[in-house]
């Protein structure tokens, strides 16, 4: 097939052109006499069939060259397909779309959304009237829109302008899997086509490793098309991520929000304001290194008890969706911690926590027999101090306590068996024996194992390892294995460990809380780290949301027990569906994609209060770019073209589908050729030159002697 | 009158001096042409007769006969043996040469700035000719194309030299050629032994033009053979394809002398290369005169290499 085929006429003249100008030679010729013909004709008679053979090589050479001179102009293509030529076979085509944030990207001003949608718009366009399309959107889920491949252009360009990005990051190997798996439907000799639009960002490739399963294979006769319309150095400066210390905001007290930020381009500098029920209430200068940027910690001022919204703000980029993170300060009065344990158990627990905390209430104590009576959720973490063995009742209301999100605290005493712990099965570590330690084995040194956990994190104040002295230890039956040491003795035995129970943890002293076991209770950090834990176990609500379409409610409030009422960041009404499951009924919100701060209101309260607050998934502000070559190892054997825009895309359909031209190539031949003929045909005329077989005369008329020249001897 | 006159046109030259430049004609007129073996003159001369003469060369002794001059007694032999021998001596002779010259029509080419193979031989003719007969010696002329068309007999007048010229002018190429039956012609005219210069470009058959050759050399009259050939022929250098139309014959030839350039020298320097062999066989000098040659250069160093090989 030619593209200019208007040329294969100048080539048919052209390879006329030879011959025609040996016709036009030979009648052009001059006739001069010769004195005798005898020798011509010797001549002739002894080269005529070497001079043929030479000139219809000369002539074949010339033709051929003005053949393919004229072929080369006329953009010959190369089909792809075997056996093509006899017709287009019709295609099945699927269109993938990033949905996600990312695809905001403002490149040159203009969102790289509109040109996917462009882009896709075209792909449609250019199908023929057998083509067949069908429509999928890379969400964090794939979204299907057209699940069976259909003809109707003006349908599906339709639905193309229908789509928006969502505030989620994307997956493209599920969606390509659904698109796979719709085209394997199809039958018949067709072939097929993936189109993956999406910016050039490397996070939707991330689940694909390169030369792993593809999410291809099986499917044959496929061309996947990549269209990487985004920008190839992309610069973005967004928040990412918001912690509040102390994470239990009390009424009056100072407290700070550390803020990280992703940043994706070059060094620099940038600013960030921190904004709190509407009103700025901070601002710093971040200093941005290339790929990284330094945490900015924030002031929060004292606040009145309630839930606040907040939000950090950077200035406006290229890409808006990611300048905002919201979040919500729930400041409360007071929430007590309960210390469980008697007579002086725990006495230097209760004199730590309420001199730690400023505040006498902030501490109550009870007897391990008043624990199944006691309402646990109204405490923000429960401390059992040498307080078992517990009745069974007191246990449940501890593991049904944990499980919905409270804290436990356990310092192991030496009133219990190692049978006492075995109920309790929300324990991290369960305790075999309490055993003396011998003198010379008493000092013992602490080391964090978990040196940027919270509990831990202030005290590491850079001085040397805090040591204790021990009396006895306890000696450990069995470490859960989901639990984590958070400090060690000597680096060797759990000091400290962790375990998360349901939605809440459990925290497992190795020592008691009073001197009987060790002297915690004397060294420097034993009130710090009580107050850490009381910290560490205060229960706030959920300071923020990344973007999800469905979250249920009741994991975020535990107590609510009749459907709300909430409100979108924009005012409007978010319907809200219960479903009720072996008598527990959940409330849950859909295709939750609006980000900012909604508002919630209960059956009976007077106004609506802020209720959580929803920020795009922070992953997409990370514009790590993929090269092209990157996506061939991700989508395996496949054949994977790479275009950089529409032209590019449109460039590569066209040598897919009707071929790729080798016109270039055709003119590099007749340039190839064009030399051999002028070398051949120089070597031809040269050998006509005087010098072989010359007749070397002296003056007096006689013939010189001289050695016979190569030819002159043939 | 001013000489630069129109009217006043200078003479067209006749005779040799149509031919040869007065500065060629004083560089030839000190050179001779001498013959390699004995001649037949009708003159005194400096070459050597077959006949007794009147000369300082001595022959042989005779017996004193009857007749015999008495002057030419040797009396020391007389003195040393008691009889009368009379001393004999070699007769000297002048050279009569006789040019032949060929006027086929092959000999009317020219490959462009140089004369026509006839005009450069005729000027050959003229120097050799007027060589000769500056040497006292006759000079004679055959003019031929496929017969002798003019014969002048040998004389020593530098008048008969000028009327040879103005004859052979006035004779320009014809179209036919048959040298061998022209030069057994000649061979049957001239019956005392001479010089016979050939000039040609022996356009024809070889072998019977050897033959004629041959029968000169039995006739023991001395033979140069001047092979005179433009140089197009013997390069053979045209640079497009032309259609070549035998000057003899008429005959027409599309060529392309590139192509055949090469196995048209090869083929000519054959040719070349049998008529040197046969000439030397023969004890003929053969000499090829291209046309592109003054005449005066070739003449002077042909006759100095002669006396050269003479002595």
């Amino acid at each position: 097939m030619f593209l200019t085929p208007i040329f294969l006429i100048a080539a048919a003249v052209g390879a006329g052109v030879p011959i025609l100008l040996h016709l036009m030679q030979s009648k052009r010729k001059v006739t001069m006499p010769f004195p005798t013909l005898r020798f011509l004709k010797v001549a002739e008679k002894r080269s005529s069939s070497k001079v043929r053979l030479e000139n219809l090589l000369l002539w074949l050479l010339r033709t051929l060259i003005m053949l393919l001179l004229g072929m080369s102009f006329a953009m010959p293509m190369l089909r792809k397909s075997t056996f093509s030529w006899v017709g287009n076979a019709p295609r099945d085509v699927a269109i993938i779309i990033d949905g996600s944030s990312s695809m905001t990207y403002r490149k040159s001003g203009t969102p790289v959304w509109d040109s996917a949608i462009e882009t896709a718009t075209a792909i449609v366009d250019g199908l023929n009237e057998k083509d067949r399309v069908c429509l999928f959107v890379a969400r964090a889920q794939p979204e299907t829109l057209i699940s069976e491949p259909v003809s109707d252009k003006a349908d599906v360009s339709a639905r193309l302008k229908g789509i928006t990005p969502g505030p989620t990051d994307s997956r493209i190997a599920p969606a390509i899997e659904e698109a796979a798996n719709t085209l394997k439907k199809s039958s018949g000799n067709r072939e097929m086509e993936i189109h993956i639009i999406t910016d050039n960002q490397a996070l939707p490739w991330e689940d694909m490793a390169p030369d792993g399963d593809s999410p291809l294979d099986g499917l044959e006769k496929t061309t996947v098309f990549v269209s990487l319309l985004g920008v190839e150095s992309p610069e973005n400066f967004a928040p990412v991520d918001v912690a509040i210390t102390p994470s239990r905001l009390q009424k009056g007290t100072e407290s700070s929000a550390l803020v990280s930020f992703s940043r994706t381009g070059p060094a620099g500098a940038s600013t960030a304001i921190l904004s709190i029920d509407g009103k700025e209430v901070g601002r710093r200068s971040i200093k941005v290194s290339e790929g990284t940027a330094e945490p900015a910690t924030f002031r929060i001022p004292p606040l009145e008890p309630g839930i606040h919204s907040a939000r950090i703000d950077t200035p406006d980029d290229n890409l808006p969706a990611d300048n905002s993170f919201h979040f919500i300060l729930n400041v409360q009065k007071s929430l007590p911690s309960l210390v469980v344990g008697t007579g002086g158990d725990t006495l230097f627990v209760q004199i730590a926590l309420k001199t730690g905390l400023g505040n006498p209430d902030a501490v109550q104590s009870i007897a391990p027999d008043a624990l199944a009576g006691t309402g646990l959720h109204n405490y923000s973490c429960v401390i059992l101090c040498n307080a078992l063995p517990l009745s069974g009742q007191a246990i449940n209301a501890l593991d049904s306590y944990v499980t919905g999100g409270g804290m436990v605290v356990i310092f192991p005493g030496i009133k219990a068996s190692a049978g006492d712990y075995k109920g309790l099965k929300f324990l991290p570590a369960f305790p075999k024996s309490v055993d003396a330690v011998p003198a010379s084995q008493a000092r013992r040194s602490l080391s964090w194992d978990k040196p940027m956990h919270p509990l831990v994190r202030p005290l590491r104040d850079g001085s040397s390892s805090p040591t204790l002295s021990l009396r006895r230890q306890v000696s450990w039956e069995r470490v859960d294995p989901t639990s984590e040491t958070i400090v060690s003795l000597s680096a060797s035995e759990p000091f400290l460990l962790e375990r998360r129970y349901g939605k809440g943890r459990v925290l497992m002293f190795a020592v008691a809380p009073d001197r009987s076991t060790s002297d915690f209770p004397l060294s420097p950090f034993y009130l710090p780290m009580l107050v850490q834990c009381a910290d560490y176990a205060a229960p706030s609500p959920v300071p923020f949301l990344e973007g999800t379409g469905t979250i249920v409610l009741n994991e975020i409030f535990p107590g609510i027990a009749e459907a709300p009422t909430v409100s979108g960041p924009s005012g409007k009404a978010i319907p809200v569906r219960g479903n009720t499951l072996e008598g527990r009924t959940t409330f849950i919100i859909d295709n939750l994609r609006e980000t900012g701060i909604y508002k919630l209101s209960m059956p009976g309260d007077s106004s609506p209060r802020f209720a959580l607050a929803l920020n795009p998934p922070r992953a997409e502000s990370n514009l790590t770019v993929i090269a092209s070559e990157e996506i061939q190892p991700r989508l395996g054997d496949t054949n994977v073209k790479v275009a950089q825009d529409l032209p590019a895309l449109n460039r590569l359909i066209e040598e897919n589908r009707v071929g790729r031209t080798f016109g270039e190539q055709l003119l590099w031949l007749v340039l190839l050729l064009a030399v051999v003929e002028f070398g051949y045909a120089n070597a031809l005329s040269r050998r006509g030159e005087i010098g072989a077989n010359k007749v070397d005369l002296d003056y007096a008329g006689h013939i010189k002697k001289k050695k016979p020249t190569k030819e002159g001897a043939a | 009158m001013s000489s630069s006159s129109p009217n006043n046109k200078e003479p067209e030259k006749e005779g040799i001096a149509a031919l040869l430049n007065p500065a060629e004609m004083f560089k030839l007129g000190r050179l001779t042409l001498l013959s390699r073996y004995t001649v037949e003159g009708n003159l005194a001369g400096a070459h050597k007769s077959p006949l007794q003469g009147p000369s300082s060369e001595f022959s042989t002794h005779k017996s004193y006969g009857l007749g015999d001059d008495p002057k030419h007694i040797d009396w020391k032999v007389f003195a040393r043996t008691d009889k009368h021998y009379v001393k004999q001596f070699d007769d000297e002779t002048n050279l009569r040469v006789y040019l032949a010259l060929d006027r086929s029509g092959s000999m009317n080419f020219t490959s462009g700035t140089n004369n026509t193979k006839f005009h450069h031989a005729c000027k050959l003719a003229a120097a050799i000719g007027y060589v000769v007969v500056k040497s006292r010696d006759s000079v004679g002329l055959f003019l031929h194309s496929d017969k002798v068309d003019l014969r002048m007999e040998a004389s020593n007048s530098l008048q008969h030299l000028n009327n040879l010229i103005k004859r052979v002018l006035q004779a320009p190429p014809s179209s036919g050629s048959n040298i061998a039956a022209a030069l057994h012609e000649i061979a049957g005219s001239v019956r005392r032994r001479g010089l016979i210069v050939i000039i040609s470009d022996l356009y024809d058959n070889e072998a019977e033009i050897s033959v004629a050759l041959a029968r000169l050399r039995k006739q023991r009259h001395d033979v140069i053979v001047f092979h005179v050939l433009d140089p197009a022929e013997i390069e053979f250098e045209l640079m497009k394809p032309a259609e070549l139309v035998d000057l003899e014959t008429g005959e027409k030839l599309g060529a392309d002398p590139k192509a055949i350039a090469s196995e048209y020298r090869k083929s000519f320097n054959e040719f070349l290369e049998r008529y040197r062999k046969a000439c030397a066989g023969m004890n003929i000098d053969y000499r090829i005169v291209r046309t592109d040659q003054p005449v005066d250069t070739f003449v002077r160093a042909y006759l100095e290499e002669r006396k050269r090989m003479s002595k």
